[in-house]
């Protein structure tokens, strides 16, 4: 009796946990979502730092990604000497914004550059980034000495290694925060093409076939967070733009973990098919992530 | 005021200049402001002369309160105000220091023929277009060279080991400076006349103010018949020699009881020595001056090659075409390009307005090169021929000209780069571009690249449909304003695929247009 009562209790307790298997995630019965539960948050109509914060509760707050005494550096796109108005840089008041949400979040230290293609004190400057977040208290670095950058191997397939600059190798937290705008050779630059502004030597990447060494690079560093600000995109003569006839006010924002995902979708935004895109067909058929937007869990928020 | 306190006086206003024209060329971070750095070389001679040739008003009128200066009160311009003169005060100072004993000087022959001949021939040359003798020896623009060439990456150097100090540290406040520098070639110049200086201030204190200055030699004509002067007053004077002993201008006759005022270079170190207070410095009405005027012919062809260097300007043009160069770097595309980069003209900063007009009224001083933030401007060797020597020009291998720069402009004391509003700048055409398709990556190894077209601010340079999916650029130089931008950032070695080739008469380019957008407005997300 107690073999067959025990044979019993087993399958019973295996069929109810069979059983509950089949339920879904049950994590979604809960009122706090986990950052696993969405992997792209997409907010519009509002200012970019609105937009982020509504965007950055649904995936469970700041704290989810920063915890308390670490070092975060957040890299934005700094490359164009020009006004905010041109879209040629990240918006000065998300980058604001992120500084002090990671504050907030308990941060010990928040640095933020870029590699700049113009000159750097005079691009800092005027785009406003280095007011703004001086005001939010973080520190501006500076990225353009080659000191600054280490070799690291990326082992790519035409990518083979870069150097690296040395507060993306030493901080805890990494959040990329690109500005989505046309460009004349890689159709658009998002997350993914941000990732050159934390690299030394861009001309060896323009010499030997861009699109792939950007997927190469992006299957190697993975930010732990994606912030694409959309909220004025320049749709043609990127990335320095030449007017303000160049720009379009679409105040959207999407943020995500995935850069697969955030360029995906942006180039959607944009208004361009992704596949058309090659380092966003290359990276996601290399693993670096998935831009299969149908299977993937999507909040939209509209404020 | 006792007489004894004008060398005090002297040495303060003389380090005031000093430390402020030093502060102008080593302003490395660029944040003096234009108008400052104005007012603190307004009474520089040579910029101020040819400025005012140039464009005659008050902001380039120094050199005329400087001749009244001296026709007043001698020449206190170099002893107080010329930023060489008070560099050489420095190196006696400091050979005084260096031997056991006090450094003495003593009466020397004024070398007429040898000052004079310098002032005449500098004058003529000047005359006739070329500006290359004048720049050999204005002291401004040595002290500029000195500064800008050899003392600039010593400052730099010292920067960034700081930089690495505090970076330990982990602050960022300072941050570590860049320097492009120029040949090698170029820096043989300052560091000969350093040299020289150091050479001839050991042994003969102002020697090069008496002999080979032509703004010392000028000056020397007006101040020998200056209103105040310094003379000796034989009743009191016991010949202890004491003064001769300090004179730096070796210009105390003690024999004939003299004082060469037209040498005098007004350091007021005789009156400072002086225990009878014998030696003063009065007005030229109480003791009339006995000496002869050896130098009265001379004077005179001074003074008419003076005038006509006022009257006449012609132009010459003079800029040879120069070899093309291949870039010296080891090459990192996989196919080496082939075709190489022939310019005919160097690249003239944006405000030169003519290669003719630079070579005109520049004297090299090398403060833009100094001030540039992006490294672009460099001296040319032979590039604008023997008489551009060491002056500017684009060099798209060190940068590239920031399309909201305008500051060569602003700053230039001769005005041989002027001011342009921005707004101007960003239309001033200093070179075509040229793209050779036989070098460019996207047609040798069928791949994206696209870097020489998201550089250019104009957008001249774009990329268009190539073979399949690929992009190649295209030019349409009428946007071009020739910042170098996209030839600095392409990729291709060791011969680029686009280049800028300078013009020798600047142009005004087209303004930019983008063409109007069709914006369909979102009702939702399109995903």
């Amino acid at each position: 009796m107690k073999r067959r009562q025990f044979l019993k209790t087993s399958a019973r307790a295996s069929l109810m946990a069979g059983s509950a298997a089949l339920l879904g995630p049950c994590a979604s019965l809960l009122a706090n979502q986990s950052l696993q539960s969405y992997n792209l948050v997409a907010i519009k109509n509002s200012t970019p730092d609105k937009m982020f914060d509504a965007g950055i509760k649904s995936l469970g707050g700041m704290q989810s990604f920063v915890k308390k005494g670490q070092t975060v550096v957040v890299k934005p796109n700094i490359a164009w000497d020009v006004n905010p108005e041109l879209a040629a840089n990240t918006h000065p008041l998300l980058v604001q914004r992120i500084v002090e949400h990671c504050f907030e979040a308990g941060a010990k230290k928040v640095y933020v550059f870029d590699h700049t293609c113009d000159q750097w004190r005079n691009t800092y400057k005027k785009s406003g980034i280095e007011k703004a977040v001086k005001h939010a208290g973080g520190t501006m670095a500076p990225g353009n000495n080659e000191k600054y950058f280490h070799p690291v191997q990326v082992t790519g397939k035409r990518l083979k290694d870069a150097q690296e600059h040395e507060l993306v190798l030493e901080s805890d937290v990494f959040i990329n925060v690109p500005v989505l705008k046309s460009h004349g050779s890689a159709s658009i630059t998002v997350s993914m093409k941000n990732l050159m502004g934390i690299v030394w030597d861009r001309r060896h990447w323009h010499s030997n076939d861009l699109h792939q060494c950007i997927a190469d690079f992006s299957c190697y560093r993975k930010p732990d967070l994606n912030v694409v600000d959309a909220y004025n995109v320049m749709m043609q003569n990127g990335p320095r733009g030449v007017s303000i006839d160049d720009v379009v006010n679409m105040k959207s924002q999407l943020i995500s973990t995935d850069m697969v995902t955030a360029d995906t979708a942006a180039a959607k935004l944009f208004g361009i098919n992704p596949d058309d895109v090659g380092y966003i067909r290359y990276a996601a058929q290399q693993g670096a992530g998935r831009n299969d937007l149908n299977n993937l869990a999507i909040k939209k928020i509209s404020l | 005021m006792k007489q004894s306190h004008l060398k005090l006086i002297r040495v303060g206003v003389s380090l005031l200049f000093l430390l402020c024209t030093s502060a102008v060329f080593m302003d490395l971070l660029g944040k003096l402001p234009a108008p400052l750095i104005d007012s603190i070389l307004y009474l520089q001679f040579i910029p101020s002369l040819i400025h005012y040739i140039q464009s005659a008003a008050w902001v380039s009128s120094g050199f005329i309160i400087i001749l009244i200066l001296t026709m007043l009160f001698g020449r206190l311009f170099c002893s107080c105000i010329c930023p060489l003169g008070a560099l050489q005060d420095t190196f006696i100072r400091f050979f005084r220091h260096l031997t056991p004993y006090q450094r003495k000087f003593s009466y020397q022959q004024p070398l007429n023929l040898l000052r004079f001949g310098v002032l005449t021939i500098t004058m003529i040359s000047s005359i006739t277009g070329s500006l290359l003798l004048l720049s050999l020896l204005d002291p401004f623009s040595h002290f500029g060279r000195i500064m800008s060439d050899l003392i600039r990456p010593i400052v730099v150097a010292a920067n960034n080991i700081l930089v690495m100090v505090f970076h330990w540290a982990g602050i960022y406040a300072l941050y570590p400076l860049g320097y492009k520098a120029p040949a090698a070639l170029s820096l043989l110049l300052p560091l000969f006349i350093l040299i020289l200086l150091l050479c001839f201030t050991a042994e003969r204190g102002r020697l090069f103010c008496n002999t080979f200055c032509p703004v010392g030699t000028l000056l020397s004509l007006l101040s020998h018949r200056s209103l105040f002067k310094i003379s000796i007053n034989n009743s009191i004077c016991t010949r202890c020699g004491k003064c001769a002993l300090q004179c730096k201008a070796g210009c105390i006759n003690l024999k004939e009881s003299t004082v060469d005022f037209s040498r005098c270079i007004s350091c007021f170190n005789c009156i400072r020595s002086c225990p009878e207070a014998a030696i003063r410095y009065n007005s030229s009405f109480k003791k009339r001056d006995a000496g002869n005027h050896p130098h009265k012919q001379q004077r005179r062809a001074v003074l008419t090659s003076l005038i006509c260097f006022f009257l006449f300007r012609p132009h010459l043009g003079n800029s040879q075409p120069p070899t093309p160069e291949a870039q010296k770097v080891p090459v990192r595309n996989r196919i080496p390009s082939t075709v190489v980069n022939e310019k005919n003209y160097p690249v003239a900063p944006p405000g030169a307005r003519t290669i003719n007009h630079l070579l005109s009224n520049c004297t090299a001083c090398h403060l833009c090169i100094s001030t540039c933030p992006t490294g672009v401007l460099q001296p040319a060797l032979g590039k604008y021929g023997p008489n551009g020597f060491l002056r500017p020009h684009l060099d798209a291998v060190s940068g590239f000209c920031n399309f909201d720069c305008t500051r060569c402009g602003d700053i230039c004391p001769t005005g041989a780069i002027q001011r342009l509003p921005i707004k101007r700048k960003k239309r001033t055409q200093i070179g075509k571009t040229l793209f050779i398709k036989k070098n460019c990556v996207v047609e040798t190894d069928k791949k994206d690249c696209g870097a020489c077209a998201e550089h250019c601010p104009t957008k001249a340079v774009r990329m268009v449909p190539f073979e399949g999916k690929l992009k190649i650029p295209e030019l349409d130089n009428k946007y071009c304003v020739g910042c170098g931008a996209c030839e600095h950032i392409c990729p291709v070695r060791p011969h680029k695929a686009i280049f800028v080739d300078g013009l020798p008469v600047h142009r005004i380019s087209e303004a930019p247009v983008s063409k109007p957008l069709t914006v369909v407005p979102m009702e939702d997300f399109p995903f």
